[in-house]
């Protein structure tokens, strides 16, 4: 019982206490109780709705975000010799830091930079565009930034599930004249099915919550608010020392987004570690 | 199927002896697939090392002469190196060694003793990661003001470690479980104390999981910026990413394409030497609790 206690601390210090305090200062302005009026506020806030519809827009790609990888991971599981080169190479984009790589993006997306470089030379000029800073393509522009640092973590963590389906059902599926995309479809997908789940989830709460420090060095928010998020406009209200009252008050409407998606990766856990 | 065989599964390859044959067009295609996103995903990086070696084009700030690493010095002067990656060092060990203590103390309790509110305590501990930083920011940071903990290394430890508790706890939870019981009971049985059984009998039998989640906990919290950018305030206590993540703002770095580009470098290099001593904890360390 006592080997708990450093971690129980902790976590009720710097969490369940802040989350608590949050909750009540969401209720206030200046000391002053507003009861809700924080939460109607968000009602009526044209940036705060934008930020969300950036989100959603995260949202349309998801299904890329989850299959994709695993499309690649089946490519590689099937085809290749060297596919422990592949996943060196794939495991690259998880290990550059977030906001490293918005660096680098912003350098090869740039006007005058290699991709629109290359556009223009096959001829393409006109899709060259600034493309984190042009209002319609910033977020797409994130999310395309977002899907190469993710889609390589994706790749591997598939690549280790299918590993443990068993070699004969593929074989047997094989003999019985399946070609490649029907292995995929009735042998690989079935297969993984848990982990095509956990990174369901793992994807759809980073949709909400990981894309900070990518934001941070490339589009910033911008041009405008047209790639701002909410965890994005909740710490630029926070850092202008704007109105922290209504900041907590956001924050808590993200954590409400956020617990549908996450229960259910914290009841898999829980189950997980309580097997076996 | 339980963890340590899914580990197992990962670390070797998949066991298929296939006779050698020639490639069908679906082979084909895959190896094309592969090949293309592989490009796609050194691309980036290629261009990063080749621009942050190249000439200043119509910048502000160039070199004399025929100089090959003149914007890497730039960016490591402007970055405060070497003390930026001192920083990240210090706190993302930190991290990683409290994290190891605090969450095998709690993992075993959980999964090896027996106590009223167990199976609650656990759940509540997994549960707080559904409180992620963004959500308590300004609560955070009030808290952290009143323990005078704001831009000092011990108070970015902490806040590393209170939001690795969850995940971490899980992780040797999950593998304490399938560690035989007999072993640690046959230790209590000879009169060894809950902690005695602990150090000397359970950790020595999880160096995989020390190896996992101190890879696991090293690369996040030496990625993270939002932790950083809340915690510490002045740039002399700045870890690297944090750093070069707000100077790459400045006039002198946005003029300059090699200099950006030496940055991200910079910030690169210390994940990849990570990656180049573990890769296989690394690999463990991602896929363990993704694979059931």
């Amino acid at each position: 019982m006592l080997l708990i206690m450093p971690a129980l601390v902790l976590t009720i210090v710097f969490k369940v206490y802040p989350l608590i305090q949050g909750f009540i200062t969401s209720l206030h302005r200046k000391g002053e109780w507003l009861g809700l009026a924080n939460y109607e506020r968000m009602l009526s806030d044209d940036i705060w709705i934008q930020s969300v519809g950036n989100s959603l827009k995260g949202f349309l790609l998801l299904p890329l975000f989850v299959l994709l990888p695993l499309l690649v991971a089946f490519a590689l599981f099937r085809a290749i010799r060297g596919w422990r080169t592949y996943r060196a190479i794939y495991l690259l984009s998880y290990l550059l830091p977030a906001a490293m790589a918005g660096l680098i993006f912003s350098l090869m997306l740039g006007y005058e930079g290699p991709i629109n470089s290359t556009l223009r030379a096959i001829g393409l000029g006109d899709l060259a565009v600034a493309w984190f800073s042009d209002a319609t393509t910033a977020m797409w522009a994130v999310y395309g930034l977002v899907f190469w640092a993710w889609f390589g973590l994706g790749s591997i963590i598939y690549l280790a599930a299918l590993a443990t389906i068993p070699e004969d059902q593929f074989e047997a599926a094989r003999l019985d004249g399946a070609n490649g995309l029907q292995l995929f479809r009735y042998i690989a997908i079935p297969g993984v099915g848990p982990t095509i789940g956990y990174w369901g989830v793992v994807t759809t709460a980073g949709m909400f919550l990981w894309l900070f420090p990518f934001i941070a060095t490339s589009t910033r928010g911008g041009p405008g608010y047209a790639s701002t998020t909410p965890e994005v406009r909740i710490y630029t209200t926070f850092t202008k020392g704007l109105n922290q009252e209504y900041a907590s008050a956001l924050g808590l409407t993200l954590f409400a987004i956020v617990l549908v998606v996450a229960i259910f990766q914290v009841r898999w856990m829980y189950s997980h570690a309580n097997q076996s | 199927m339980t963890w340590s065989t899914s580990i197992a599964e990962t670390a070797a390859p998949p066991t298929r002896r296939k006779p050698r044959r020639l490639p069908s067009a679906g082979n084909v295609i895959a190896i094309l697939i592969l090949v293309v996103l592989s490009v796609v995903v050194i691309l980036p990086v290629a261009y990063t090392i080749i621009t942050a070696l190249g000439r200043p084009s119509g910048a502000s700030y160039g070199p004399e002469g025929e100089d090959l690493f003149w914007a890497i010095r730039a960016a490591w002067d402007h970055g405060l190196m070497p003390g930026s990656l001192i920083n990240s060092v210090v706190t993302s060990m930190g991290a990683v060694v409290v994290l190891w203590i605090v969450c095998s103390l709690a993992a075993y309790a959980f999964t090896i003793m027996r106590f009223r509110g167990r199976e609650f305590l656990f759940l509540l501990v997994l549960a707080t990661l559904l409180i992620p930083v963004q959500v308590i920011m300004y609560p955070l940071f009030i808290q952290f003001r009143s323990f005078g903990l704001v831009d000092t290394h011990i108070g970015l430890i902490l806040g590393f470690v209170v939001f690795g508790i969850p995940l971490t706890t899980f992780q040797f939870a999950a593998y304490f479980k399938t560690l035989p019981l007999e072993t640690i009971d046959a230790a209590k049985v000879d009169g060894a104390s809950t902690l005695q059984t602990l150090f000397r009998v359970v950790l020595p039998m999880s160096k995989p999981i020390l190896a996992v989640t101190g890879i696991i906990n090293f690369v996040w919290t030496y990625n993270d910026v939002l932790l950083p950018f809340l915690i510490i305030q002045t740039s002399e206590n700045k870890p690297l990413v944090a750093q070069l993540a707000i100077i790459t703002q400045s006039q002198f770095f946005s003029s300059s394409l090699p200099v950006l580009a030496a940055a991200a470098l910079l910030g690169f290099a210390p994940t990849v030497a990570v990656y180049l001593v573990g890769q296989r904890q690394i690999v463990r360390g991602i896929t363990a609790g993704a694979v059931k």
